[in-house]
This record gives C-alpha cells, structure tokens and sequence, in this order.
C-alpha cells in the first residue's frame, strides 16, 4: 500500500467512524455487553433483596428495546421516525387483546411484533419524502391510530388477564431475553449485507443507490424491524401495567429513545445500550432525590435541554474522542 | 328551514372560524420550519403557555383595572415573543445548523419545562394553572353569552374574532415577506442560508426574527385559545401541535397564504366530519373522533400525492 493509499485509507475510516462497526472491527463492545447481561441475569438469584423490587428493572429492559427499536430505523438508515410512541401502544393493545382471547404470552407477543410490521409497511408511501418531512409524517402517525384503535377495539383500558398476570422473577427475565435478543439480533444483522446496505444508505443515499442497492427494499426492512421491535416493547410493557388509548398522544414513548440514542451516540452499536441505562441511572436518581414531589420531571428537562446544546453528538462518542486523543 | 340544510350552513361556518383559528395557531411554526428547518415542538407549549397568561389576566388584571381581556393578546404577543428571543439565544443559536435531532431535543426539553412551570409554578413564580388539570377558560363577561344569532344559525363571538385576526394578520405577513428588506432577507435565508450571507444578509439577526416572529405569533393565537376552548396544561402536545403539523404540510412550508387555507381545509374536514358523526356514527353505538381519523388520513394522501403541499416548493427530494 503506498503513502498516498493509506492516508485515504484513514481519512476513509475517520470519515465513517460515525458507524462504530466500520472503524472498530473488533468485538470489545459487544463482549461487554454480553458480559452486562449475564451479570444482570444474575442477579436475581445472588441478591437477596426482595423479588417484587425487580419490578424496578422492568422499565429498563422496555427502554433498551425501544432504543434498540428507533436506532435501528433512525441510527443507521437515517429515517428518523417521530411515531415510534404509535407502534408501542399498538403492540400493547394487541397483545393485551390476544391474551384475554386466551392466547399465551409467546403468541401473542409475536403477533403484536407482526402487526407493528405491518403498520411499518404502511409508511412505505412516506418513505420517498424529505427527511425532515418524514419525520413530520410519522409524528402524526399515532394521533391517527388513536381513533382507528377506539373503533376495533371499543373499550377503555387494556391489560393482560389477572390469570396470566407474571411474577416479578418471570418478568425481569422476560425483558432480559427480549433485550438480548433484540441487541444481538440487530447487531447479527448489521454484520450482514442488509446491515452494509443500511448503513450506506443512511451514510449516502444518493451514492449508494447509484451503486445498485436498493434502497427502498432495505429502508422498509428497516422500518418493518424496527416497528417489530417497537410493538414487541409495547407487548411486555403491558404484562406489568394496564394502559388506554391517551397513551397513543404520550410524546414522550418516541421522544425519550430518541434522547437516549442521541446521548449514547446515533448510528452505533453501543449507542442506545449505553443511553438507555444512562437515561435509566438519571431518571432513577432524580426519582429518588426529590421523593414526593415533581421536580424530578423539571430537572429531567433541563437535562435534555442540556445535553441536546451541549453535546448534539451524544456523551458516549465524547468521550471515546477524548479517550482516543490522550491514546493519540 | 331545512334541519339538514341549517346543519350544513352552520357546519360551513364553524369550520371556516375554526380554520381561522388553526391558521392562526401554525402561521409561526411555518415560518420558523421554514426559515431554519428546526421542528419547534415546544410550539403548542408555547400556545397553551400564552393561553394561560390570558386567563390569569382575565382574572386578575380585567376585575381590578377594568380592562377588556382581548389587551391581553398584546401582551401574550410581547411575552411570548420574548420567550422565542431568550430561547433562541439559549438553545436554538448553538446547534441550528447541527443537523434536525438536536434541536428537536431542546425544544421537546423546552415543551417539557414550560408544561411542568404552567401546572406546577418554579420557586417564586406560582403556578399559572388554576384548573388544576380540570381545564380552564378565559373570564370573558363581555362575549361569553353574546353569540351572534343570525336567522338559525349561530356565530361565537371569541371565534369570530380570532378568524377576524387571522385574515388580517396572515396577509400582513405575506406583504412583510414579500414587501420588505427584512421579508425578502427571511425567506433568502430559508431558501439558502449560505448563499443569503454571501450576499450580505445577517443570517443571525435573520434567524432571530423569524424565531422571535414567530413565537409571537404562538402568542397571539394561545391569546385566543383562552377564549374559545377550555385549556389544560397539556393541551398543546395531545391537541394543537398535531394539527399544526397538518396545517403547516397541507398549506405548504412557509406559504402564509397556504397557511391559511390549510386552516381552512383542516377546519372544514373537522366541522363537517363532527356533523356525520353526530347523524351517522352514534346510531351505531360507538363515538370515537372520526374527525382527527379523515383529517389525517387527507394529510396522509396529499403528503404523499402532492409532498409540497397546496402552495409549497421543494420537498420531495
């Protein structure tokens, strides 16, 4: 390789290091991850706190889901989806429906992930649109539901049957498996070509388009998984809480995995991971240092307010830039 | 008279007053979107925000100073529009030409923080909330019985006013953008914010009064929302700033006219799907809002027919 190549070569890597998996080849992050989650699956059983305190951890698990969720359309194929609060809620009510039909859980979560594909599928038209525009469009997306959903299903509140109800234990190891897998289920899939696919159109559409791939079939992909994803999080969501059609007007089930993937860093494997626990960690605190009042919630915004001026980048690819600038 | 025939009279009217509204409401996000292609989402927040400001001083200023409420929409006007100046300086100035995600953040942060102040109140400033979630309304002695009655057919009075203000001031402001310096130098930046400050324009000042402009314009038509609907404090996020996107995307982005006639096309689906509702629907038992359904789903179809809008260049890529 000549002097001239390698520079190119580098500046190529440097140009790219946006997507974590070009410039990092090796397998540290998802070692640690792996490693984070057998440790989390631990714990229940050397811990002797009480069992119902796992119910603290459900959230944590739904988060990740919904950030690996919105990463995967919004991180790597650039469609950044406003509506993901519309795929959520629908795969809670289906879910719901499906178990007090008398399905079990299994079934039924993987026919709310279907429905919230299809629902993905039905933004195709939408997907020729202006980013920007795109985003618009999906925001709207649940407000529509939200009367499509009180016409199917004509009741007020939706929860799973006071039978099928899970046990703290059974659920912290529900959301364990369902985070898992969606982690290395997208992390699988970006090694594969429709992940080489995704991250070239979210890097250059225009390019890669006039390289042969098409970027329609891949950007609906996408869209599809991530909506599977989306719906599968409103699935569990639903086994420990009973919810109602306003959830569909809740901005902040599509704003708050945007946050934790921006703070994380968009585009990356270790991203939404890192933003969902560290949104977690902050909230939990805030939670706890204010008990009784609501000042957590203020606080809270101030943070989002802050990070989004101060570091548009995210926290997580801050500080690998410093690390890598002391490592030269 | 006709009972159908009257329905469909009144129905034309309450549409096209509602439509005046819903311009008036997204006539300051078009301009924001449109000059700095930043998605305010603290929009409706700001809106609600002006809304109670004029119910306090309904409440307050009108009893002892004996003021008509209606001054206070200039006072929403000037608040707000200060609001718009220190948030732009605080958030919007740093990372406006950071991509579409960071600022969409601090503006959802700002919806969040503004929505928490209006219910809760912050330190010495009290909360400006007194429906305590139970919604509430201006104190508006003068018009709130006063519904105009013409033959069968009825007109609000707040309504007819905030139309009135809405084919004012829209046209006002088309003139600006198309009549002045300032004007011209707003929309050359909306169109190539480079190319604009080659030429000599001061894109920050640019951007500032496009920002300002239009928050005031939130302010003006939060103003009028206290008049005709019972406000909760989180009104904005689950009511206006849905519709306001509609009416931005079907008018056009940063068509002040368009603007306007997507408030009115917005306006009618919604009066008109109410009226089939209320003949229709509640025979069969079930009474979900239709109206928001036909209006969405036409949002949907002309995004996707007519990605401009009715009056808008430039979308599709």
């Amino acid at each position: 390789m000549t002097e001239d190549n390698k520079q190119n070569h580098s500046t190529y890597l440097k140009q790219f290091s946006k997507f974590g998996l070009l410039s990092t080849n090796h397998a540290i992050s998802p070692t640690i991850v792996l490693i984070g989650l057998l440790l989390t699956g631990l714990y229940p059983l050397v811990s002797h706190a009480n069992p119902t305190s796992l119910l603290e951890y459900t959230p944590y698990f739904m988060w990740i889901i919904l950030a690996e969720s919105w990463n995967l359309s919004g991180g790597y194929a650039s469609l950044l989806n406003l509506g993901l609060v519309g795929f959520f809620v629908l795969g809670a009510f289906v879910t719901g429906f499906e178990m007090s039909m008398g399905f079990t859980l299994f079934p039924a979560l993987i026919f709310a992930g279907v429905v919230g594909a299809i629902l993905g599928f039905t933004l195709i038209p939408t997907l020729r649109l202006r980013s920007d525009y795109f985003a618009i469009g999906t925001l709207v997306v649940p407000f529509m539901l939200k009367p499509v959903v009180e016409v199917v299903f004509p009741r007020s509140t939706f929860s799973t049957p006071p039978s099928e109800i899970l046990n703290p234990v059974q659920l912290y190891y529900l959301g364990l498996t369902l985070a898992t897998i969606s982690i290395f289920g997208i992390y699988l899939m970006m090694q594969s070509r429709i992940g080489i696919a995704l991250r070239a159109i979210g890097d250059q559409e225009l390019a890669s388009s006039s390289l042969g791939i098409n970027t329609m079939l891949y950007k609906t992909i996408a869209l599809a998984l991530s909506g599977f994803l989306a719906a599968v999080a409103g699935g569990y969501f639903i086994q420990s809480i009973s919810i109602n059609s306003t959830y569909f007007e809740n901005l902040q089930y599509s704003l708050f995995p945007i946050f934790m993937v921006i703070i994380g860093g968009i585009g990356t494997f270790e991203g939404p991971i890192a933003g969902a626990v560290l949104f977690s960690v902050i909230s939990y605190a805030l939670n706890n240092s204010f008990p009784g009042t609501s000042y957590d919630i203020l606080l809270f915004s101030i943070v989002i307010m802050f990070v989004a001026v101060v570091l548009p980048k995210g926290i997580v690819p801050s500080i690998i830039k410093g690390f890598r600038k002391i490592g030269g | 008279m006709d009972t159908s025939l009257v329905n469909f009279a009144q129905a034309i009217i309450s549409g096209i007053l509602l439509g005046g509204f819903f311009a008036l409401a997204s006539v300051g996000l078009s301009l924001i979107f449109g000059v700095q292609r930043i998605l305010n989402v603290a929009h409706g927040a700001f809106i609600v925000l002006a809304a109670f400001v004029t119910i306090q001083f309904s409440l307050v200023a009108t009893p002892s100073l004996h003021l008509n409420p209606l001054a206070s929409l200039g006072l929403d006007f000037m608040l707000i529009g200060g609001l718009g100046v220190c948030v732009y300086f605080l958030l919007i100035r740093r990372i406006e030409n950071s991509g579409f995600e960071a600022p969409l953040l601090a503006t959802f942060g700002l919806s969040v923080f503004l929505e928490y102040i209006i219910q809760s109140g912050l330190g010495p400033i009290p909360s400006i909330d007194p429906s305590h979630g139970q919604g509430a309304q201006a104190e508006h002695q003068i018009y709130s019985s006063t519904s105009l009655i013409v033959g069968p057919l009825f007109v609000q009075e707040p309504e007819l006013i905030s139309f009135l203000i809405a084919i004012i001031i829209i046209p006002i402001l088309h003139l600006f953008l198309s009549r002045t310096y300032y004007g011209k130098a707003i929309r050359a930046t909306a169109q190539d914010w480079l190319a604009a400050e080659f030429s000599g324009i001061d894109i920050r000042k640019t951007r500032l009064l496009s920002f300002a402009l239009g928050s005031a314009l939130a302010g003006v038509a939060g103003g009028m929302f206290a008049f005709t609907n019972s406000v909760t404090p989180l009104l904005g996020d689950t009511y206006l700033l849905p519709i306001i996107l509609v009416v931005i995307i079907l008018g056009g982005v940063g068509s002040m006219i368009g603007t306007l006639i997507g408030g009115f096309v917005v306006g009618l689906l919604l009066s008109f799907s109410e009226l089939f509702d209320s003949s229709y629907l509640f025979r069969f038992g079930f009474q979900p809002d239709v109206g928001y359904l036909i209006t969405f789903l036409v949002f949907l179809i002309v995004l996707m027919v007519r990605p401009n809008g009715l009056f808008g260049k430039g979308v599709v890529k």
